[in-house]
């Protein structure tokens, strides 16, 4: 046992790892706050902790060539289950995302995540003697193929999300800037388009309220105003307890989940949120370090995708709380209380920590 | 190779530098939020979960001078709807369906949208006041269906003997909008009110709402987003009302509205010794306890448009001429001012000529009364005898010495209201006449004609000066308010003067008085001055009782007092074309002394 441990310890960066358990006690700690330490949801996350850690550990080890190999076949699975997940998903709030497993109900977009990127990165190789255009083109249609599927069930903000992530390859391998410009000006132009047809009423309503959460208060506005008061009323310090605070009081709902850094910025004030920023920045520049002194280009092209995926959701999800962004149903990173979310970081941050670990091994 | 790491490393940092630039927005956003308008969501984030919700102080009861009850507050159950966060349609689909299991009339519904709309700061709003068990059980079986509709016990405020009371008591009414702009304006009072839903409108409940009324009180609760209650923050408790004690007493009321039923007219009683009012009737009255939710259209238009005026207070807010009650205050202006003296007398040959001029003054009696010296005067209401000690005297001297007896100025009753009548003088007729006095108004004021006009209250609070010689207390309706004489107090004339007065108003009902009908009868030792006010003067035309229009008709007053030779009470009766004083206004006035010194005494 202690001989699993050590092996397993061995092939684990000791700072990341350390900063990683720092947060997960962080978003346990709230967690209970908004939902009781007593509450099944705090014990529920204690389980997807502990289950996540295992699931680090495991793949932590994973041999990457195999990964690599097999990148198609992993690619057309995710595909498959995002289909699945249209026909046989759970319902909820009028959006079919959960695959339900009994005991554990998976969001299947958040798996594209993980392995759209390894599918990219994986392709570069092959598409060496190619021409740079015709590369980005199929990188383009590989990434926009869960985008529309995730799109139907409906989730823009995941399926944006994706989009995206597909999008920072394309960036990162060498987008000439004639070509973003380009990128750009079509999506300028598509813009009204999108508003007119793709976006639902729903949607408009929120990126509306985003300029004036009071004129609709009760409605879609409502989670915003909370929201704001939450954290407008946290001050410097946070708020004494001797005041109700906004989550106890259930006057802003799903605290847990997508809400999350309100009951931070409530509890803890404007002092406690750079705190927290502080952590997550010292974890962020050390999957930095990590991610540039990688020795395979592909490795470091999927290491750094996978930590602007991070970046980018974590930076979402607090201008969305603030209401600085659109209510989209982004959790917070490894905070917000849910296994699909907790498990995919994970799996990211593990298979960082396996390239660095195998760096030395690979031949560049 | 080195080349595309190159590419990459310097790609990668421009997207950190371009999220980095995010993350500095959001930083300057969660400033805002929590540094810079910290104080704003620390409101809201209160105001979000904090309640308050009114104590309602009790009103305070009225009692009469026994005890007896004539204000008082009813429990009642009131169905009150949450009107919060409401929109119209569908606070009427709630009264749409709450009205097939209880009768909803248009009344009620009219009256809760426009309390409504006027009370923006209640969160709750009576629809139907008073619903009686049947109601009630019924309601609360189907209470399930109808979750913003609660049960209130409240208190309703019931006037017990309304109608012999209403000019008196007055009433509460629902505060009005323009109530509410005067609670608004002022901090302090907008406090007392809170959660009041009712105000004193007229009466005592009226001028002493302040002292009825007391301070609400309010409970602070905290609740959750699903408004169910988490903990209380503050409790002030509601100080209730004081209770009024009046110097009325409600058999003397009830029996004051006995005896004015079939006339209009009014009648003050009051005690002599200290100005208290005893009894306070004007006739035709209405029902103060229609008014106390809102009186309904048509009743309240039935009243309105009634000629009689039941809704005038004839006691201190009608103003009449005062006729020959005015004739003992003018016997004392002419002896304080040596005109006239116990042995002065004159010959009337029932007329008077108004020296250097043509104008011929009639005395009511035809022939006149021959030799009349003061006392006969005032007992026969010898006019010819006024009319010389009028022009002799002149109208400053005459306005001096009436002003003593705080004619033409309010009596201070303890009333929202009062009419301060007209003491006719050449300022005074210049100023709203813009005319110069003539003598012969001086001889019409002698008589308490012309533009003289005095409340009842007035009279009587005359009459309680003289009869004391002093000033007074004003007239209070409130028991033993001025238990302590007034240091200093000067007499108003000589006292001889006052006995040779009394002595003429007692042989007023002496054989040959005009109220002699009583000589016989006058076991109380009643004395007084009887008038006869003229609505209407006739020019050249005889006054013929039976052929003059009812409103045209002279109105009939009488003032007096008991016993002549330990004056207790006094009396102020006016019956609105009436016609002669001695023969329906002193009746009046006799069965009220009669009742008080045989029943209350």
């Amino acid at each position: 046992m202690t001989n699993l441990l050590n092996f397993l310890f061995s092939r684990t960066d000791k700072q990341l790892f350390i900063l990683l358990l720092i947060i997960l006690l962080f978003s346990l700690n709230l967690i209970g706050q908004a939902a009781g330490f007593n509450s099944t949801f705090f014990f529920k996350q204690l389980i997807f902790i502990f289950t996540g850690l295992i699931i680090f550990m495991l793949v932590s080890i994973l041999n990457l060539r195999f990964l690599f190999r097999y990148s198609l076949i992993i690619y057309i699975l995710s595909i498959f289950l995002l289909l699945l997940t249209d026909i046989f998903g759970t319902e909820i709030n009028g959006s079919k995302r959960w695959l339900n497993f009994g005991v554990f109900k998976l969001q299947s977009s958040e798996i594209l995540k993980i392995t759209l990127p390894i599918f990219l990165v994986s392709l570069i190789d092959y598409f060496k003697n190619k021409s740079q255009t015709f590369t980005e083109l199929v990188f383009l249609s590989i990434s926009l193929i869960p985008f529309f599927i995730i799109l139907k069930q409906p989730d823009l903000g995941s399926g944006l999300i994706i989009l995206f992530s597909g999008l920072i390859i394309i960036f990162l391998n060498g987008l000439s800037l004639k070509k973003i410009m380009m990128g750009i000006l079509g999506f300028l132009i598509l813009l009204p388009y999108a508003w007119l047809n793709i976006l639902k009423d729903y949607q408009k309503g929120r990126i509306l309220n985003l300029f004036d959460p009071f004129s609709n208060p009760l409605d879609g506005g409502y989670h915003a105003i909370q929201s704001s008061i939450a954290i407008g009323s946290g001050g410097l310090f946070g708020k004494s307890s001797e005041f109700s605070s906004q989550h106890d009081l259930l006057f802003l709902p799903e605290t847990h989940t997508d809400f999350i850094f309100a009951v931070l910025s409530e509890s803890y004030g404007f002092l406690g949120n750079i705190i927290f920023f502080l952590i997550f920045f010292l974890f962020i520049y050390k999957l930095i370090l990590i991610s540039i002194n990688l020795h395979s280009h592909s490795h470091r092209l999927l290491a750094m995708t996978y930590v602007m995926i991070f970046i980018l959701c974590f930076l979402i999800n607090i201008a969305m709380v603030s209401g600085l962004f659109p209510i989209v149903g982004i959790p917070l990173p490894l905070i917000s209380y849910g296994g699909s979310s907790l498990f995919i970081y994970l799996i990211m941050f593990a298979l960082i920590n396996s390239l660095n670990y195998n760096k030395t091994l690979i031949a560049d | 190779m080195l080349n595309s790491r190159f590419i990459l490393v310097r790609r990668f940092n421009i997207l950190l530098t371009i999220l980095s630039l995010f993350l500095l927005l959001i930083s300057i956003r969660l400033f805002w939020l929590q540094i810079y308008k910290n104080d704003f969501y620390l409101e809201r984030s209160k105001s979000n979960s904090e309640r308050i919700e009114p104590i309602k102080p009790l009103r305070g009861l009225i009692f009469d001078r026994n005890d007896n009850i004539l204000a008082e507050n009813i429990l009642t159950y009131n169905l009150e709807v949450d009107i919060e966060k409401k929109s119209t349609e569908e606070l009427n689909s709630i009264i749409g369906e709450l009205s097939t299991i209880l009768s909803i009339s248009e009344h009620e519904r009219n009256l809760f949208f426009k309390m409504r709309s006027e009370r923006k700061f209640l969160r709750k709003i009576p629809l139907k006041i008073n619903i009686n068990n049947e109601e009630l059980a019924f309601f609360v079986s189907k209470k399930f269906l109808f979750p913003d509709v609660t049960i209130k016990e409240d208190f309703l405020r019931s006037y017990p003997y309304g109608i012999e009371n209403a000019h008196l008591i007055g009433f509460i009414n629902r505060i009005s909008k323009k109530d509410l702009e005067k609670i608004e304006n002022d901090p302090e009072m907008l406090d007392d009110y809170f959660g009041i839903t009712h105000i004193g409108k007229q009466g005592i409940e009226n001028s002493f709402e302040n002292d009825l009324r007391g301070k609400s009180g309010f409970k602070k609760i905290r609740v959750n987003a699903k408004n169910s209650f988490i903990a209380e923050i503050e409790n002030r408790i509601a100080s209730d009302g004081q209770d009024l004690i009046l110097s009325i007493d409600l058999d003397l009321q009830r029996k004051s509205h006995e005896v004015l039923k079939n006339y209009k007219g009014s009648l003050i009683m009051t005690d002599i010794s200290n100005n208290e009012v005893l009894a306070y009737q004007s006739n035709p009255s209405f029902d103060p306890n229609l008014f106390v939710n809102g009186i309904s259209f048509a009743d309240w238009d039935k009243l309105n448009s009634d000629p009689s005026k039941p809704m005038l207070d004839r006691v201190t807010n009608a103003a009449y001429p005062p006729g020959s009650t005015i004739k003992p205050f003018l016997s004392i202006a002419g002896l304080e001012n040596n005109i006239i003296n116990e042995d002065y007398s004159i010959n009337d040959p029932g007329f008077y000529k108004l020296p250097k001029t043509k104008k011929i003054f009639m005395d009511w009696k035809k022939g006149g009364h021959g030799n009349v010296n003061i006392i006969t005067a005032i007992a026969e209401s010898c006019d010819v005898y006024f009319y010389d000690l009028a022009y002799r005297l002149g109208i400053e001297k005459m306005d001096r010495s009436l002003s003593k007896f705080s004619f033409g100025q309010q009596t201070g009753i303890n009333l929202p209201t009062e009419k301060r009548g007209i003491l006719p003088s050449p300022e005074w007729k210049l100023k709203h006449h813009k005319k110069k006095w003539n003598t012969y108004e001086t001889i019409n004021t002698s008589i308490g004609q012309g533009d003289f006009l005095s409340t009842p209250a007035q009279l009587v609070n005359g009459l309680n000066i003289l009869l004391n010689n002093k000033q007074l207390p004003p007239l209070s309706l409130i028991k033993d308010k001025f238990l302590y004489e007034p240091l200093n107090v000067k007499k108003i004339t000589d006292e001889k003067y006052i006995e040779i007065v009394k002595r003429g108003m007692q042989e007023v009902t002496s054989s040959n008085g005009t109220f002699r009908s009583i000589t016989n009868n006058n076991n109380n030792k009643i004395a007084g001055k009887t008038g006869t006010a003229q609505v209407f003067s006739l020019k050249n035309q005889a006054y013929d009782e039976d052929n003059i229009a009812d409103h045209l008709k002279d109105h009939s007053l009488f003032i007096g007092y008991a016993p002549y030779d330990n004056p207790q009470v006094s009396i102020a009766v006016i019956i609105e074309n009436g016609g002669h004083g001695s023969t329906v206004a002193a009746p009046i006035a006799k069965k009220m002394i009669d009742f008080y010194f045989e029943t209350i005494k």
